[in-house]
């Protein structure tokens, strides 16, 4: 691409920064997880009203046809 | 020619009524052997256990691999190899690299772990499509501008934020309600998958004496539902099949069927097309016009002129304005196209859009597939040189193309013939099934095929010019 560095440059170990960034999104991907693990115990046993289940409108029972 | 409505016309009396021809093709699941593998409980796993092995591979490296994208293994997986034969992925498979994609994977694993399974909201289901044009914008925008691809760093932090919406949408919503609804790649391979060379369909006859309570969508005891929401038994595009096999599973009847297609035959029966749809094929091709536009030699030449021009020196700033003009072009020419159309047909400019746009959708698959063609062929040793060092050799020197200049441009120029020739012949099959009369179909095509001419020719123009690498 334009601009683009094509020098060669040896092999950096990660810097701190990109150790925070990385780990930054590890917090936030965990912090998802313990929240939802925390609502699934919270809701758990709770069945949801057939209205709001996702799918297509197709009848329980489809009789074959005569 | 006086300026038609926006808003769409009443329904055409002369309209042919609505009728898709029946599946042609021998029935895959017919041979034995691929129908074993297909209903096997190890597909789609087994694949997809190798693909999330590189893509862990692939994710080390560019994090913490070397900052230089010659030399790093990752960039090279990621943007020389896997980018550029993804495309054609999608025209032999249509969206099978959905089943084996490493981030539908950890959406399962995160959902069977700590899943919530709410609803999909009903605003993503309306507007999901939308974002992904956004995104898919945003992303090749921010590419340009912070440089993602020549950044293994960059390209790492890429693969971080969609891991991080994989794990959030697995965690609250049911199936893969990302990969439907969020992916931007998932948008592309819908896109494109219609061009697909196979289809899943049910069997409507068989389905209709069913008592299985759509088992094929919601799945069974023993095997998961449909992750992309979709109901085999009304399922008229493959937009959102990724050929896992669920459906194939879970249907007590059989009545499944897997069959070969011409690539782009799904385009000529499109019945309930959408603007959004049209508006990310028309915003796709202005992306390749300006992937191409900025990789040219000339392009330094532009951005110093321009400079000269108007005193704006930051590349950035100008890269941001040949964007937006870039992607409205296309997609200004299609909405062109659609009033002079719209003045021959009852169908309005809007309605005209969205059912024409679908058949630049080839054109579109063979530009981009041209365009990665060149990355592909020009610079596929990088990846073979990059891997051996990464194992331990040395990165060896000489020429980085897997063929020559010419070998390259006279592929690009027969893929780009090809796609010429598929989104004529969609447009004419469109018309044609939507027209009854001979000087109304006529009319409706021809701004089409000027828009197709144009935009072949600008991009064969652009293939002629020299290219600069990738990496």
């Amino acid at each position: 691409m334009p601009g683009m560095d094509h020098s060669h440059q040896a092999a950096a170990p990660v810097s701190r920064p990109r150790a925070q960034v990385v780990g930054g999104f590890g917090v936030v991907d965990a912090a998802v997880l313990v929240g939802a693990a925390l609502i699934r115990r919270r809701t758990r046993g709770r069945r949801r009203p057939v209205s709001s289940r996702s799918g297509p409108a197709v009848p329980d029972r489809i009789r074959p046809e005569c | 020619m006086a300026a038609p409505d926006l808003v769409d016309a009443a329904p055409d009396p002369d309209a042919l009524p609505d009728d898709s021809p029946p599946p042609a093709g021998r029935d895959l699941l017919a041979y034995r052997p691929l129908a074993a593998v297909l209903r096997s409980r190890w597909y789609p796993g087994l694949l997809q256990v190798p693909v999330a092995a590189v893509f862990g591979l692939v994710a080390f490296e560019l994090l913490a691999g070397p900052d230089t994208a010659q030399r790093n293994s990752g960039t090279a997986l990621m943007w020389v190899i896997w980018w550029p034969v993804l495309p054609l992925v999608f025209v032999l498979l249509g969206r099978f690299w959905c089943a084996v994609c490493p981030f539908g994977v950890i959406s399962d694993v995160v959902q069977r772990l700590v899943g919530v399974q709410r609803p999909v909201p009903r605003f993503l289901k309306r507007y999901g499509i939308w974002i992904i044009d956004a995104q898919f914008l945003a992303i090749t925008w921010s590419d340009h501008v912070w440089g993602i691809v020549e950044s293994p760093w960059g390209s790492g932090v890429l693969l971080l934020l969609l891991t991080t919406g994989v794990v959030a949408s697995g965690a609250f919503l049911q199936r893969r309600a990302f990969c439907r609804y969020l992916c931007f790649l998932g948008g592309l391979c819908g896109n494109y998958g219609r061009t697909g060379a196979v289809e899943l369909r049910a069997d409507t006859r068989i389905c209709a004496s069913c008592t299985a309570r759509a088992a094929c969508y919601h799945g069974t005891a023993t095997v998961r539902p449909c992750p992309l929401f979709s109901f085999p038994r009304t399922m008229d595009s493959s937009a959102h099949c990724s050929l896992c096999a669920n459906c194939v599973k879970a249907c007590p009847n059989d009545a499944i069927r897997i069959r070969l297609r011409p690539p782009s035959r799904e385009l000529w029966f499109v019945d309930r097309p959408r603007v959004e749809e049209s508006f990310l094929a028309m915003a796709i091709m202005g992306i390749v016009l300006i992937q191409n536009v900025t990789m040219l030699s000339l392009w330094t030449a532009l951005l110093s002129s321009f400079a000269d021009l108007t005193g704006i020196r930051d590349p950035q700033v100008v890269f941001t304005g040949a964007f937006v003009v870039a992607v409205a072009v296309p997609v200004g020419l299609l909405l062109w196209a659609s009033w002079v159309a719209s003045a021959w047909n009852p169908d309005g400019v809007l309605g005209n859009f969205a059912r024409f746009g679908y058949a630049l959708i080839p054109l579109d698959v063979a530009a981009h597939l041209a365009h990665n063609l060149f990355h592909l062929l020009s610079e596929g040793r990088t990846a073979i040189s990059a891997r051996s060092e990464l194992l331990g050799g040395s990165p060896g020197g000489g020429s980085m193309a897997l063929a020559g200049p010419g070998t390259i441009r006279v592929l690009q120029y027969g893929l780009l013939a090809l796609g010429v020739a598929l989104s004529a012949y969609t447009a004419r099959r469109l018309a044609h099934r939507r027209y009854r009369t001979v000087a109304r179909r006529r009319a409706t095509v021809a701004p089409y095929l000027v828009l197709i001419a144009l935009l072949a020719a600008v991009n064969a123009y652009l293939f002629a010019l020299p290219m600069a690498h990738r990496m």
